[in-house]
């Protein structure tokens, strides 16, 4: 059928520079930086290129089922580059029809009557239980109410929860600036709130506190843009370097994902690196250093259309 | 045994030895001052002071006159001067803490209560004290505290971390004594096998315990030369190098591991120079070149110490 | 179940019955007590302090001025409990903790429980001691509390007979084992006489059980495996304990600095190189264990030790995320676990407990908070807690507008008349409320424990709260047939 949709193919790379002032005696890391496969998303090939080269290197798949990679290198070293090299295919997903989601309510009593345990527990929503609460990154407590009150312009009573979570992800995009300068990846959501700026990071933080703080289950997904629109379209925000956005629990669609940073839905120029509760599961690179002194870091990210006869069949 | 604790007793020993030290030389200063002036340059004395331990820019930021008060009090008392005896005792005090475990009750005992006992002294009460009196406190201290460690301590690993941390500072202390009053009392071009000021070569061999030794190993007159001799070449006087290096490298081949070997070679070359060394070579080399020679080397040898037992950085 | 919370009933008390006659197993010590002058206790009891100051039984106080030492007061009076009394609790313990072990296995694999609907899942999950880094990590003998300190009081039932009730489990790093060891070594060395009148059971093996437990728990493979207690460093507050223990079990105190990984292995640094560690008893938070998994910014800890512990190659004692279990907000449900887990009725009470959570149970206790205890969930040392009738109104209004804010942060219960023992105070003989922490070892097969465990005893007349950070004191245990 000519409307089924079509796999579209890239290639990602993703550098990483640390320069350190001072040697570093011995250094231990952990990678987010294989792209996870789903459903809509395959994995083609994936190389992780890592100077001075590491003593140890391990794969294993974290609590939330991504992929991590951790290595360590015993060696003296003045700077560490970390590239990863993948090509990936995307599916765009079709979203269900938001209109006819279950009221935002209904999802919100479906979650707590499953969590409270009055009733053997469904996995799917074990699952989504995950997501419900406070993390590192996003604390959920009584002075998060006013992320509530936020979002409720949005929640207005029996609308339907795809509809709902749609319009706040528009109200944060109208509200917020963009703004690379404003923050940096230890702001608290409470400073981003205050000050209406930040990054996709922040947006998407800020977005999961509203649907926790109103007793929905919300995840942190993080990823890649395209990086060159196609001809004659806008150059998407946040293009350069990892993007993130937001995914909603749905009790009868599942998983449904929001950009706030650019209010639309993820299609197929979203590419999924990994998910979790916030930034902190899913951090791409995190690490202990013995040694160093201060050091600066650069990141790069490319990613390029793979078309004709490169693409696979 | 861990090579953190290892490090603790090591620091335990080299602090106290080194307060022990200060006072020792502080002492000599004071008796000096003491003396009619042969040349009038007090001033000359606190500032030898201040060179020993690589102390006088330090002194030369806190502004203050260099006077006899000023100084004495800088070294023994000053929160701001890390090489101070009172920081000495403190961190000594604190790496004792960290091994408290491992200590006997009397190591722990003697350490807690010196601490205690200097740590509210101020400048003025200092000035109400005899200052004599005061070093022969802190050298009994020392004296107690390596009393007790030889008394009452299992002589294991440990007990020998903790014996070498004293010799080293000690060899270290001994030389830097010798360099810098050698320097002061013995104008160059002078001849070292000549008699010279009976009073203070004198309160040189006392600050180290050697008057009596002197006379009981040569029956002569107070030369340079001898003085050299007996705290560098002497393995029977127990503070000279050449004793030091004697327990050092003992120690070493104690508690050798697989990656101490040139550490033991150092401390051997080392040992070698002194125990078949003579006077009149180090003479024609110079006094000053070969002390300061020797004082790389127990510097080298101290990092390496480090290396292979206490802070070992690498990997097996 | 009957507990008594009307102000001024009286109390159970360990050696006097309700009409005042002395229990038959405290009646060899009353006769010692008749013949011995007050002074020679007083003397004895100085005699005591030199010696605990001399050995530096001592710990620091939270919030105290720079961190100062102070001596944990001991008291004298033993605390005496018949034989046939502690099996039961014995056994009663021992099916405790069997449960709570095989709820922490559930909970970090299948989560049956969760699934089946006994224990709420947002109890779980919204809960910071739940550490989803845990999730599927195979431990040695299925073990995670190798070492337990549950806390038990004695509350006087209608009938006047004590009842004995679980206040609290301790799941982490349960502390004051060295108590229970330093005070048994110090009643035997004061009244040798005394312990010809009785047949105290032995603790002081406790060390070598320990041993035997953490040995036991080694990785598989391992035959002959090295085990080292870690601790947080000098100036920890327990830090008294753990170096007694390395030197009572004749095992490395480390540190973390101490230790380091290379190839998923664990090494500590010594003097004659690299040593391979294959059980740490570790007496540091989880938080702080691996600043590569959890707290970057922790300096106690060691880089790359999850890791080694989730490949097998160290046993973590006790293991990571048990904190999950002995929580407050988890006890009201341990009951439970015993019929889910084992399919028997739990030997040990629970303190019937409301959780504020529920509408039904926070109007109530709003309705009755002069009489109730309430507890932060989270909070842990005595700290956090509202004692409604030791409290002022202005307190107590104050703690209402704290519950109102958070409800789900607490959990209150009635105000148990913990039971009294006569204890030597300034004007002579008093009763003062006491508590018994036994220490439960898990490793292989078997659960054990030492006869007794640490007596705390709440100083000020009519004080419940026994904490030592909060003034309480301890006394010898004796388990006596």
């Amino acid at each position: 059928m000519d409307s089924s949709p079509v796999m579209q193919y890239y290639d990602l790379v993703h550098d990483t520079i640390y320069r350190y002032t001072g040697p570093v005696l011995l250094s231990q890391q952990v990678a987010h930086l294989r792209p996870r496969e789903r459903l809509r998303q395959r994995l083609l090939s994936h190389r992780l290129q890592i100077g001075p080269r590491p003593s140890l290197q391990r794969e294993r798949t974290d609590f939330f089922g991504n992929p991590v990679s951790f290595f360590s290198i015993d060696r003296r070293h003045d700077s560490l580059a970390v590239q990863a090299v993948s090509r990936v295919g995307v599916l765009a997903p079709a979203w269900p029809d938001a209109a006819a989601s279950l009221p935002w309510e209904a999802a919100r009593d479906h979650l707590r009557d499953a969590l409270s345990g009055h009733a053997p527990l469904q996995d799917e929503a074990r699952e989504a239980g995950q997501y419900r609460f406070g993390s590192p990154f996003v604390a959920i407590g009584p002075q998060t109410l006013r992320y509530a009150d936020y979002a409720m312009q949005c929640f207005l009573p029996g609308r339907p929860l795809l509809e709902a979570a749609a319009a706040l992800s528009s109200r944060i995009h109208a509200e917020f600036h963009f703004d690379p300068a404003a923050t940096s990846v230890a702001t608290p959501v409470a400073q981003v709130f205050a000050e209406r700026r930040g990054v996709c990071q922040d947006f998407s933080h800020l977005m999961i506190a509203c649907l926790r703080a109103l007793g929905l289950a919300a995840r942190y997904v993080s990823g890649y843009l395209l990086t060159a629109p196609p001809p004659g379209q806008p150059r998407l925000v946040g293009a350069d370097a990892s993007h993130a956005w937001v995914a909603v629990w749905c009790p009868d669609a599942g998983w449904v994902e929001f950009d706030p940073t650019n209010d639309m839905q993820p299609a197929d120029e979203h590419i999924t690196l990994a998910w979790g509760r916030d930034y902190g599961d899913v951090c791409p690179l995190r690490g202990v250093i013995l040694g160093g002194a201060s050091h600066a870091a650069e990141v790069a990210v490319t990613v390029t259309p793979v078309a004709g006869r490169d693409a696979p069949v | 045994m861990l090579s953190r604790t290892a490090d603790h007793l090591y620091w335990m020993a080299r602090y106290t030895e080194r307060a022990e030290n200060t006072v020792r030389m502080l002492d000599v200063s004071y008796r000096m001052s003491l003396l009619p002036h042969a040349n009038g340059d007090d001033h000359g004395n606190w500032r030898a002071i201040l060179d020993i331990s690589e102390l006088t820019e330090a002194y030369a930021r806190t502004g203050r006159p260099l006077s006899a008060r000023d100084v004495i009090e800088f070294v023994l008392l000053d929160r701001g001067n890390l090489s101070s005896v009172w920081n000495c005792l403190r961190a000594a005090r604190e790496n004792a803490h960290a091994v408290r475990g491992k200590l006997t009750g009397e190591m722990w005992e003697t350490t807690n209560a010196t601490w205690l006992k200097i740590r509210d002294l101020t400048p003025e009460g200092l000035q109400d004290m005899d200052l004599g009196g005061f070093f022969e406190w802190v050298k009994f201290r020392s004296h107690l505290l390596r009393g007790v460690t030889v008394g009452t301590m299992f002589h294991d690993d440990a007990f020998q971390f903790a014996r070498l941390g004293t010799f080293l500072e000690r060899a270290d202390n001994t030389a830097r004594l010798l360099d810098v009053k050698f320097h002061a009392l013995m104008p160059a071009g002078e001849d070292t096998q000549g008699a010279t000021d009976y009073y203070r070569w004198g309160s040189l061999l006392r600050s180290v315990s050697a008057f009596e030794t002197y006379r009981q190993v040569y029956r002569d007159v107070i030369t340079p030369y001898k003085v050299a001799e007996l705290l560098m070449l002497n393995d029977a006087m127990p503070r000279s190098l050449h004793a030091c290096l004697d327990e050092i490298v003992d120690i070493l081949g104690q508690v050798a591991n697989s990656r101490s070997c040139e550490t033991i070679r150092t401390a051997g070359a080392l040992h070698a120079s002194l125990h078949y060394g003579s006077m009149d070579d180090i003479f024609a080399v110079g006094l000053h070149p070969s002390l300061e020679k020797f004082l790389a080397c127990i510097n080298t040898l101290g990092d390496r110490i480090s290396n292979d037992f206490l802070m070992p950085v690498a990997h097996a | 179940m009957s507990i008594t919370t009307k102000p001024g009933s009286r109390p159970f008390d360990e050696m006097y019955d309700a009409s005042g006659a002395i229990r038959p197993h405290y009646q060899p010590y009353a006769a010692w007590l008749e013949g011995t002058p007050r002074q020679l206790i007083d003397r004895k009891r100085s005699e005591a302090d030199i010696a605990f100051h001399r050995v530096g039984i001592t710990f620091n106080v939270y919030g105290a001025e720079g961190g100062k030492e102070r001596l944990i007061p001991f008291d004298l009076l033993p605390r005496i409990i018949p034989g046939e009394e502690w099996r039961a609790l014995e056994r009663g313990l021992a099916q405790r903790v069997r449960a709570l072990n095989a709820f922490l296995g559930d909970i970090y694999h299948g989560q049956e429980i969760l699934r089946a609907g006994r224990i709420p899942a947002d109890q779980i999950l919204n809960n910071a001691q739940f550490r989803a880094e845990m999730k599927g990590v195979d431990v040695p003998g299925g073990l995670y509390s190798m070492i337990a300190g549950i806390d038990l009081v004695r509350a006087a039932g209608a009938d006047g007979k004590g009842e004995f009730f679980v206040l609290e489990d301790n799941l982490r790093v349960p502390s004051g084992v060295s108590y229970m060891l330093e005070n048994r070594k110090m009643m035997m060395r004061l009244f040798p006489d005394l312990f010809s009148r009785y047949e105290v059971q032995p603790v002081d093996h406790y060390p070598d059980l320990l041993l035997e437990t953490l040995r036991a728990v080694a990785p598989t493979g391992v035959l002959d495996p090295t085990v080292v207690v870690l601790t947080p460093g000098a100036y920890n507050s327990a830090y008294f304990e753990h170096s007694f223990l390395a030197q009572q079990m004749g095992v490395e105190l480390v540190e973390g600095q101490d230790l380091f990984v290379q190839d998923e292995m664990l090494y500590m640094r010594t003097t004659q190189g690299p040593r391979r560690v294959d059980v740490i008893y570790r007496r540091l938070d989880d938080d702080f264990l691996d600043p590569l998994a959890f707290r970057a910014d922790s300096m106690l800890g060691v880089p790359g030790l999850m890791r080694a512990y989730r490949a097998g190659h160290v046993t973590l004692a006790n293991a990571v995320g048990t904190g999950v279990a002995d929580d407050k907000s988890i006890y009201p449900y341990v009951p439970e676990m015993v019929r889910f887990y084992l399919g028997e009725e739990p030997i040990l009470n629970n303190v019937p407990t409301w959780m504020l959570r529920e509408a039904d149970d926070l109007a109530y206790v709003l309705e009755h908070l002069p009489e109730l205890v309430v507890k932060e969930v989270h909070g842990a040392g005595g700290y956090g807690m509202l004692v409604g009738p030791a409290s002022t109104k202005a307190e107590i209004e104050d703690f209402r507008l704290r519950i109102l804010a958070a409800p789900e942060k607490y959990i209150a219960q009635p105000t148990l008349s913990l039971s009294t023992c006569p204890t030597f105070v300034e004007a002579g003989i008093a009763p003062r409320h006491i508590d018994l922490r036994p220490f439960v070892l898990s490793g292989g097969k078997e659960i054990r424990m030492v006869p007794g465990g640490l007596t705390r005893v709440a100083l000020k007349e009519g004080s419940l709260v026994v904490n030592s950070s909060q003034g309480g004191g301890t006394k010898d245990t004796w388990v006596v047939d």
